[in-house]
Parts: structure tokens; sequence; C-alpha cells
């Protein structure tokens, strides 16, 4: 018989067997929960793309945080959901007579509530990322931190799927899932110390300003995760459970240099905090980072500058940043708390109440309360446009603070700069009481 | 209704343990508000986490309640179910609305008690109208993802269209926010009265 033969009688092949973990991925929640999560940080991320992302530590810190916040606890939720699956179903035993290790079922069951978080996540990334790319004005995207993201959410999955198998119960998901929710929420509250923060995989640390972390604080992070996942499951269904304490011991130690270490972790990019100044008068000087943004700062002091007209004691250099230390005479320095996109202010009025306020009651000076009741403070910061609302306890002194603002704009220009100059020399020494009024 | 089923109705459906539930959310979200505005440096502004995530809490555990074990039996008994039902949400919404309301009174011209009522309606819809799509017992889930990823979402500026889709993170008293909670509120809830929750089924 002829090879051609053989094969036209031969009997059809019977239909391969479906691929369990095929099944197992594209059968149940799974799906849903990759795309579900996708969208969500998608959503969230592009929500703030306007007063965020100057640098790429931030746009970065940002997705980190979405992702663990957000998909961590559905990963956490799914994962158990599907862990109490056979228990809803009643197919313990059915899936007991499988001819394969327990730990291997295990695997094979757990398999969706680890990868759809991954996948969903890595595709929130490259959407983020891709709409993001023109955005951040400073630094380089760090690759290895969606790995590092993605190993954690993916075991989250895992721990949720152990403690849905060990506790198969109908308000186990949501317990889970809101459990999860508070644990990692610590580590962008800012409620708990530092160490504590770190311990959360969500922890916004990491894209602070001028800071940046150390490359091995991704891989303490991920043997921290990870390490805690296998424990769980190798605990759970492996044969020779004693295996689990490897991975667990593994976790501990990468978790406690994470909590003892802290902020430590951190190395300050000195490039990133490095001053850039422009050529003009008075100085303005920002931090590298916010380099595009100078100009813009710049017309904010124009805005202030002119109105002071040169009146001694006006300041003389504007300085982003060390808002906490000793600020020589003549200086003002700020934050960009608005954030800073594409060259553009976040807040341009906010940044000039915040000149206002540091030239007419300057940082460590107790600022007055009560406008109405410091009639010449009121009246400086009318001319300058703050534009502060005037509540007072009598309508005479309403009158008072408004009629002095009224005669300060009245004065001649010489006048007007001697007055000025008076006020802000006094105002540097903290005690504004031996200039009267206009 | 024949006075007698109302116990019975109770039981099933687990009404106290889901009261109970209630109360200890109460405890311990006025705890929690407590607790971070007694920390340095945070003022009742700090109690925005408690006041716009507790009501997803209650939400979630007025869902669960749909639950039930009998929903094949249930159907086939000759009883306007969808009184029942509205009755149902209308108690718990209310007395999570009037317990949340009165604990926290947070501060009411930016996020305080209104905030509250307002998110325990929106959110209860929400859960409602997940009960009867996808069945109670995963009924918290579409409160849960609305309410995480708009808590993220939402842009610091109250007001214009966010003051629909973001309508659980406006302080004070935006129009817009109050009428898409009350509708969601009431679409999620007429949803489940009148069809009831989805089949649980062993997913």
């Amino acid at each position: 018989m002829s090879a051609a033969g053989t094969l036209a009688t031969a009997p059809p092949a019977p239909p391969a067997a479906p691929r369990v973990h095929r099944t197992e991925l594209l059968r149940g929640a799974g799906v849903w929960v990759g795309a579900v999560l996708a969208v969500s940080v998608i959503v969230a991320v592009l929500a703030r793309r306007y007063f965020l992302f100057d640098t790429w530590a931030t746009t970065q810190a940002t997705l980190r945080g979405a992702g663990l916040i957000l998909g961590g606890p559905l990963a956490l939720t799914a994962g158990c959901w599907q862990g109490g699956r056979e228990g809803r179903r009643g197919t313990g035993d059915l899936l007991a007579s499988a001819a394969r290790s327990p730990l291997r079922r295990a695997l094979t069951a757990a398999l969706p509530s680890m990868a759809w978080p991954v996948l969903g996540y890595l595709a929130a990334t490259a959407v983020c990322l891709g709409v993001l790319l023109p955005y951040p004005s400073y630094g380089h995207p760090a690759w290895h931190l969606p790995v590092v993201d993605a190993v954690a959410l993916g075991s989250l999955g895992a721990l949720g799927f152990a403690a849905g198998r060990a506790v198969p119960w109908r308000f186990s998901p949501p317990l889970v899932g809101v459990a999860g929710y508070v644990l990692l929420g610590v580590g962008v509250s800012g409620y708990t110390g530092p160490g504590t923060a770190w311990l959360s995989p969500a922890n916004k640390a990491w894209g602070g300003f001028g800071d940046v972390p150390v490359w091995w604080a991704g891989v303490l992070c991920v043997v921290w995760t990870a390490g805690l996942a296998a424990a769980a499951l190798l605990a759970g269904h492996a044969r020779r459970r004693a295996l689990a304490v490897l991975p667990l011991l593994a976790a501990v130690a990468a978790g406690s240099v994470l909590y003892g270490t802290g902020d430590g972790l951190l190395r300050s990019d000195s490039s990133a905090t490095a001053l850039v100044c422009d050529r003009g008068t008075p100085a303005v000087c920002v931090r590298a980072d916010h380099a595009g943004a100078l100009p813009a700062v710049r017309a904010v002091v124009t805005r202030i500058d002119s109105r002071l007209a040169g009146a001694p004691g006006a300041p003389v250099r504007y300085r982003e940043g060390g808002t906490g230390g000793v600020i020589p005479p003549g200086e003002v320095r700020f934050e960009l708390y608005g954030g800073v996109f594409r060259g553009r202010l976040g807040d341009p009025e906010m940044l000039y109440r915040d000149f206002v306020f540091a030239v007419t009651m300057p940082f460590g000076c107790e600022g007055s309360s009560n406008p109405a009741g410091y009639p010449a403070e009121y009246a400086v910061q009318e001319w300058l446009d703050l534009g502060r609302p005037l509540f007072a306890d009598t309508a005479a002194e309403e009158r008072h603070a408004e009629s002095a603002a009224r005669r300060l704009r009245a004065l001649a220009p010489a006048e007007r700069r001697a007055w000025l100059g008076r006020y802000l020399v006094a105002a540097r020494g903290c005690d504004t009481s031996g200039v009267p009024a206009p | 209704m024949t006075p007698s089923l109302v116990p019975l109705y109770l039981r099933s459906r687990g009404l106290p343990g889901t009261a109970a539930a209630l109360a200890v959310l109460l405890a311990v979200s006025r705890w929690g508000a407590d607790r971070l505005v007694d920390r340095p440096l945070f003022d009742s502004g700090a109690q925005v986490p408690v006041v716009v995530l507790v009501p997803v809490l209650a939400a979630a555990v007025t869902g669960l309640s749909l639950h039930s074990r009998s929903g094949e039996l249930d159907r086939s008994a000759p009883l306007p179910w969808w009184r029942w039902r509205g009755a149902h949400l209308l108690a718990l919404t209310g007395l999570a609305a009037l317990w949340l309301g009165t604990a926290v009174p947070g501060d009411p011209a930016h996020f305080g008690a209104p905030t509250l009522v307002r998110g325990v309606l929106g959110f209860t819809g929400l859960a409602a109208a997940g009960a009867a799509l996808f069945g109670a017992r995963l009924s918290w889930l579409p409160p849960v993802v609305y309410g995480g990823t708009a808590y993220l979402a939402a842009p610091r500026t109250p007001g214009g269209a966010a003051a629909v889709w973001a309508w659980s993170m406006q302080p004070g008293a935006q129009p817009a926010a109050w009428a898409t909670a009350v509708l969601l509120f009431a679409a999620g809830a007429a949803l489940v009265a009148v069809r009831g929750p989805a089949a649980d089924g062993v997913r």
C-alpha cells in the first residue's frame, strides 16, 4: 500500500482536545477583568493629563498609582472569585481526579487570575505612554517600572485566588477587595510612615520631585510581592507545603529591607533639582525639570513686578523650591503646585497669588486673617490685584480698608513707590504696624 | 402583603445581618473620620476618603442583601415581588442614608453629610442595577469599580461635565451631581424591583 493510500484511508484524526490553559484563559470572568482594568486605568490616568505630567517620573507614578489602586483590588477580587469557583460549582472532586499534581491543577485554575490583570495593565500602560509621549518635558521613561507593577498585579491575583480557595464564601471576594483597597491605599495616602508606605506596591514615592529610586528597589518590590504570592500558592496546594517557607523567607527579607530603608531607597536627582535661571531682572530661577516653564513663570513675575514698579524692597530673585529653608532677603521662593504642561503653567493664577502673599507676608511671618483689620495690608494686596475677599465685623472697618486701597490707587506713582517700599521692607521684618495705611 | 410573610422575608434575605453590617460600617466610618481629622495637619478635608468611599461599601452591603438562596422558587410564588424588593431597597437605603448622614457630619459645604446621602443614593442605584444584570452576588462590582475610578479620575475643579460623570466627587450641592445620583437610584431600584436579581447560576 502506497503512502498516499494510507493517508486516504486512515480514519480522520479525532479533534484535538481543547488546551486546558487556553480554555481557562478565555472562559470565565478573566477577559472582563482585564478589560475593566485597562479601561479604568486609562480613564483615570488620561483624565489628569493636563495638570500632572511634567516629568516622566510623575507620569509613571500616576500610572502606577492608578494601576495598583484600581487594578489591585480588582485583581484580588477576581482571583478570590476564581478561587471559590470549585466550591460554587461543586467540581472540586472532579478536578481532583485529574492526572496532574495538585499544584499544577491550582496553577492552571489560577492562570486567568494572574494573567489578565497583567495583560490589562500592560495594555493600559502601552496606551497611556503612547498618548502621553509628547507631554513630559523632563526625564525618560523607566521601562522596568511597568514590569514591577505588572508582577505586583499578577501576585495580587494569585493571593486573591489562594484566599478564595481557602475560604470559598459568598462575601470573601468583596471583603478581600476592600481589604486590598485599604492596604494598597496606605501607600498613597501619606497617613503612614515611609517604611509602611514602601510595603504597598502602589507607593507613590517613586515619582517624587527630584528623587529617583535606586534600581534595586524594583527588584525588592518584585521579590516582596511575587514571594508572598508564591508562598500562598505553595502553602495551599503543593505536595510539600514546607516549600512555601522559601519564597516566604525571600519575601520577608525583601519586605524588611523595604520597610527598614523606606525613603532611603530614593536618590536625589541632582540634575533635576539644579536651578535654571534666565537673564532678566528680577532674576527668575526654576528647577531643571521645569526649564520649559521658565518663560511662563517669567510672565507671572513680570505681572507682579510691573505693579511693584521698582519700589525699594521689591524682590530681586524668584526661585523655585527651598521654601522650607532660610530665605535671603529680597528672594521669593515658590513651588509650582499647579504643575507644568508642555511649558505652560497648570495654574498661573495660583502662582501669582503665592507671589503676592510671599511679598506682603513672607514665609515665617504670621499673616493676618482679617483683611479689614489691617487696612495697609489689604490696600497693598488690592494694588497687587489679589482680589482678596473682604469680610469685616463692622461696616466701618470694611469702609476703612476699602478707602485705604482707593487712596493707594490714587497716589502719584512716585509717592506710591515710596509707600510700597516702606511697606515691603517692614513686611520683610514681619512687622508692618509702623506703616500706616495711605 | 400578608403580615406573616414579613419575618420570613427578613430572614430569607438575611436582613438582620445586613443591618448589623451597616451598623458596623457606621461605627468604623465614624472612627475613621475622627481619626483622620485628629491627625496633625489634617482638617475636615481629610475626611474626604471616608465621605466619598463609605457609601460605596454601604451600597455593596445593600446589593448583596438582595441575594436569595431560592430565587427560582421565589419567582413561582404569586406575590407582587416588585413591591417587596422596592420596599427592601428603600428601607435599607433610608437606613444607610440616615445613619451615615448623622454619624459623619464632615463639612456640609464641601464634603459632608449631604455628600454621604447623595453617595448612598447613587451607589445603591448602581448596586441595584448590578444585581439586576449580574446577580446579587456580584452586585457590588459596578459601584466599587465606578467609585474607585471616579475617586482617582475626577478633576479638581468641580462642575461642568464632571458634575455628571464624576458626580460622586463633587463638593457641595451641585444640582447636576444630585440629579445624576437620584436618577441612578431611581433607575437601578426600578430595574431590580421589576426584574429581580439575575440568577446567580454557578459561575
